[in-house]
């Protein structure tokens, strides 16, 4: 286990997705309170959402699971710069939609983003991810000096 | 205390917690957009994890019901580290008015997004009328 600097923003991320997207509301009605030109309607259109996220350490490898229905593969970008993960892209709704008569919205459309500090120690380059279902599944297998290692320790 | 035995123990704890049961999974209501159009209403639920198998669409006169189990764990042994997700499983009822066929509804699903199409009965769709 390694030494990582705290970081109180980082914390956020801990809270349920639920909290962090109204946090990011409240954020953007202050945005939009104190910004001149665009209509406030406009800038609310574009909304945000924080997909939910499963991870998993297991012997070999973290695997993070990513819930994105509705999501086309073209529409996510995954990257990992300095150990975080970031997990971004756009829910677009689909354009002959957009002109029908809603009776209900509760589905989120708009851009997505999650960020993840990894632990120092994974392969960048045999980074792996599938989507299926629904479900983006991204796979970083770690790095030799990661691995679980047995310390013998003698006694005297 | 010699590795073998050491190992040995490791690998009892291991079973002892693999065999411990599983926890149940939530029932959740999948969010839904619903919107009209001249000939259907459309439903889309947001189901991730399910697959065609594990996703039953039941429709009776003045109800309808979507129910879906997620496949496979969602991830399978090690520690979680960060869970949103977990395990659950998905149901959500609807009311169908008087409006519509509940005999020729239809279902599909894709990218873990089940589109259910309601048609409306003729009654109730628009007509256009010729002017004489």
């Amino acid at each position: 286990m390694s030494l990582i600097r705290w970081n109180p923003v980082r914390e956020l991320d801990r809270l349920p997705s639920d909290l962090v997207s109204v946090q990011r509301d409240i954020n953007r009605l202050f945005d939009n309170l104190f910004r001149s030109g665009l209509p406030a309607e406009e800038t609310l259109a574009a909304t945000y959402f924080a997909p939910a996220v499963d991870i998993a350490e297991q012997e070999n490898e973290y695997v993070v699971k990513v819930e994105l229905p509705g999501v086309a593969k073209e529409d996510v970008r995954i990257s990992v710069e300095s150990n975080t993960l970031t997990i971004r892209g756009e829910k677009k709704q689909e354009k002959e939609e957009k002109n029908k008569n809603f009776h209900r919205v509760e589905r989120s459309y708009g851009s997505f983003q999650r960020s993840f500090t990894l632990p120092s120690t994974v392969k960048n380059d045999k980074i792996d991810a599938t989507f299926g279902s629904g479900i983006l599944t991204i796979t970083m297998p770690k790095s030799e000096e990661a691995k679980p290692k047995q310390i013998e320790v003698k006694v005297r | 205390m010699d590795t073998n035995n050491h190992n040995e123990f490791e690998g009892k704890q291991t079973t002892a917690l693999a065999k411990r049961p599983e926890p149940l999974a939530t029932l959740v209501n999948p969010v839904a957009d619903i919107y009209e159009t001249a000939d259907n209403f459309t439903i889309k639920l947001d189901m991730p994890g399910v697959t065609k198998e594990s996703v039953h669409v039941t429709a009776e006169p003045g109800r309808l019901a979507a129910k879906g189990e997620v496949v496979g764990r969602h991830l399978e042994g090690g520690t979680l580290l960060f869970s949103e997700i977990g395990r659950k499983s998905y149901v959500r009822e609807f009311h169908l008015g008087e409006g519509v066929d509940h005999n020729n509804i239809q279902a599909e699903l894709e990218d873990g997004v089940l589109m259910i199409t309601v048609p409306k009965i003729d009654a109730l769709k628009p007509r256009e009328i010729t002017v004489r």
